[in-house]
């Protein structure tokens, strides 16, 4: 299959023989046929282990704990921005429609969405880093191995803002569009009627009703929140889940890239029931049999 | 996008795509897009034709100098002309783009029309398919895909475009769904007509519209998605040249910090392409189906 084996690594070193990389092989179960190493791949699963690295020998779960933190905290971050900025900027593009600002809005939105995570990482980190030097160009903590909160936030900021672009860009589109097909309703219309205050009824009436889709979209973004961590962390050296997965694909380390694989399945699927629950507490009148 | 209150005197004699020109011309940022988009494809294609660019063989007299009269852009590591690089890297882009969507195009058009047609067994098989795909990251998929079958422009552009299937088998099932039940395709049943005949002559254009535009939103995502892969170095692989690869170099702080012209230029095409390709999907979404979301 892949061009390239786990052993390619070993071949670096000038006192390895043939019969040495042939135990190696052989220890590692390469010798077998995929289908079997898949199946005992997976008998081990379902007794809950995700296997050992072929590289560091080390237990896959253990590899992938000690990475999780880093990538939960950034995509934690990450949602929370893209919250806070794009459901005001949505509202407000909505409330005046082909305006001026509506189209400002949309022209930035489309502009977040069309720049791809590397090229902002890198452009961000030229201004910041390299530039004005006034914020780290990568990795959690410097070198100074001082590990407090401040010096973590500082190199939270550059990947949580280059994360969050695409986030926004999108999240924009789809406030603006539910929120404008909420303005159309009845009830909005009953609530002017009354007297109120547009202001009002916009952030009162129409917002609660607007954000209902919004809780898919967002759901649905987790999948490409992940894809976006993958480039995101390996741009800035964070020592997530997607910057392992890169370098194990590099070093052809197929038990760590299954167990990742593996995870990330399970995080999307519980993206999608949590996502689906929070729609019917929601939406009443949403309901499940 | 619809001004309120004017309502625009239309010719009765009009054609539908003459009409969707009209509409499509109203839309400045799509016009905006189309100029752009025409230039840096006529750039692409025809200035190695026009122009002696070599983006392979390298100056021995400069390696990673600065952009000079010699060479506009400057020189990578290896002394290869960074102008001609560039734009030998869009044709990639243009490549893996137009040809991915292809592919998903020719596999997701008839699984969707099939499934919408037929219904039962199948079409629970085609769509819950379809669900297990989007609801995996893209990226994740590709990039172990491409890591087993090798990077290569090939393989990952026949892998961008199997995984883009679902977008299209969606949308035209949508589509089936909504038209199965009209008179006119019953009266061609009823007439005899074959399933093959009924599906491709009076099914099927009623979503031509709707794949049209969803072929340029797609076809601006393979790009971003080949760039994202060659940026990591799992994608098209040098000496080819690609802008995500060009783009690679500046993983190096030296380089990011201290050589901007080699990876800002690649980096402002893409975004520039991404986003012209984008602006038209709009303009022709809002000329031929203003109802539609994408």
């Amino acid at each position: 299959m892949a061009p390239g084996s786990p052993l390619d690594a070993l071949l670096a070193d000038p006192n390895i023989n043939p019969a040495e990389l042939e135990r190696r092989r052989l220890e590692l179960g390469l010798d077998n046929p995929v289908i079997i190493q898949y199946f005992t791949w997976l008998k081990e699963f379902f007794q809950g282990n995700l296997g050992y690295s072929f590289k560091t020998q080390r237990a896959v779960w253990d590899m992938i704990r000690e990475r999780l933190g880093p990538t939960a905290l950034l995509a934690a971050c990450s949602v929370t921005l893209s919250l806070i900025v794009s459901i005001p900027l949505g509202i407000m593009a909505a409330a005046r429609p082909y305006s001026r600002r509506d189209y400002l809005f949309s022209s930035l939105s489309f502009l977040m969405a069309a720049t791809p995570n590397f090229f902002s990482g890198l452009v961000l980190i030229y201004f910041f880093a390299a530039v004005l030097r006034i914020l780290p160009t990568g990795g959690m903590y410097d070198s100074s191995g001082i590990r407090n909160a401040a010096i973590l936030a500082r190199h939270l900021i550059l990947p949580t803002l280059v994360l969050s672009f695409q986030q926004i860009g999108s999240w924009i589109r789809y406030m603006r569009g539910s929120m404008l097909e909420v303005l159309q309703e009845d009830y909005i219309r009953t609530a002017r009627a009354k007297g109120l205050k547009r202001r009002g009824v916009i952030l009162k009436h129409g917002l609660k009703n607007a954000l209902i889709p919004v809780v898919t979209v967002v759901g649905m973004s987790i999948p490409s929140l992940v894809g976006g961590a993958v480039v995101t962390e390996q741009v800035f050296g964070w020592p997530g889940v997607g910057s392992l997965m890169v370098q194990s694909i590099a070093a052809r380390d197929y038990p760590v890239i299954m167990g990742i694989t593996v995870l990330v399945a399970f995080v999307v699927l519980m993206a999608n029931l949590v996502t689906d629950l929070i729609y019917g507490l929601l939406d009443p009148r949403i309901r499940y049999a | 996008m619809p001004r309120s209150g004017v309502l625009k005197k239309t010719n009765p004699k009009s054609s539908y795509f003459a009409d969707a020109r009209e509409k499509f011309k109203e839309h400045r940022l799509a016009v905006f897009g189309l100029a752009v988009l025409t230039a840096l494809v006529v750039i692409v294609v025809f200035a190695p034709m026009l122009f002696p660019l070599d983006p392979y063989t390298s100056d021995y007299f400069e390696f990673g100098t600065a952009p000079s009269a010699k060479h506009p852009l400057g020189t990578d590591a290896v002394g290869r002309d960074l102008l001609a690089r560039l734009i030998y890297g869009g044709r990639t882009s243009l490549f893996v783009g137009l040809t991915s969507t292809l592919i998903s195009l020719l596999i997701g058009v008839p699984l969707g029309l099939t499934a919408g047609y037929y219904r039962g067994w199948w079409e629970t098989l085609v769509m819950r398919l379809a669900d297990i795909f989007m609801s995996f990251p893209a990226m994740v998929l590709i990039l172990v895909l491409v890591a087993v079958v090798g990077p290569s422009i090939w393989s990952v552009t026949v892998v961008i475009g199997i995984l883009g299937w679902t977008q299209f088998a969606r949308l035209v099932f949508a589509n089936v769904l909504s038209v199965r039940e009209k008179e006119y395709v019953e009266s061609a049943y009823a007439i005899g007509t074959k399933d093959f005949t009924v599906l491709t002559k009076y099914i099927l254009p009623n979503s031509i519209a709707p794949i049209l535009i969803s072929m340029t939103f797609r076809t601006a995502q393979a790009i971003l998605m080949e760039s994202s892969l060659s940026f990591l170095g799992m994608g098209v692989q040098p000496p080819m040249a690609s802008w995500g690869n060009l783009m690679n170099e500046a993983l190096s702080i030296t380089v990011l910090s201290q050589k901007p012209w080699i990876w800002a230029p690649p980096g402002i095409a893409l975004v520039l392409i991404v986003l012209s390709i984008n602006f038209v999907g709009d303009g022709v979404r809002d000329a031929l189906d203003p109802k539609m979301r994408i």
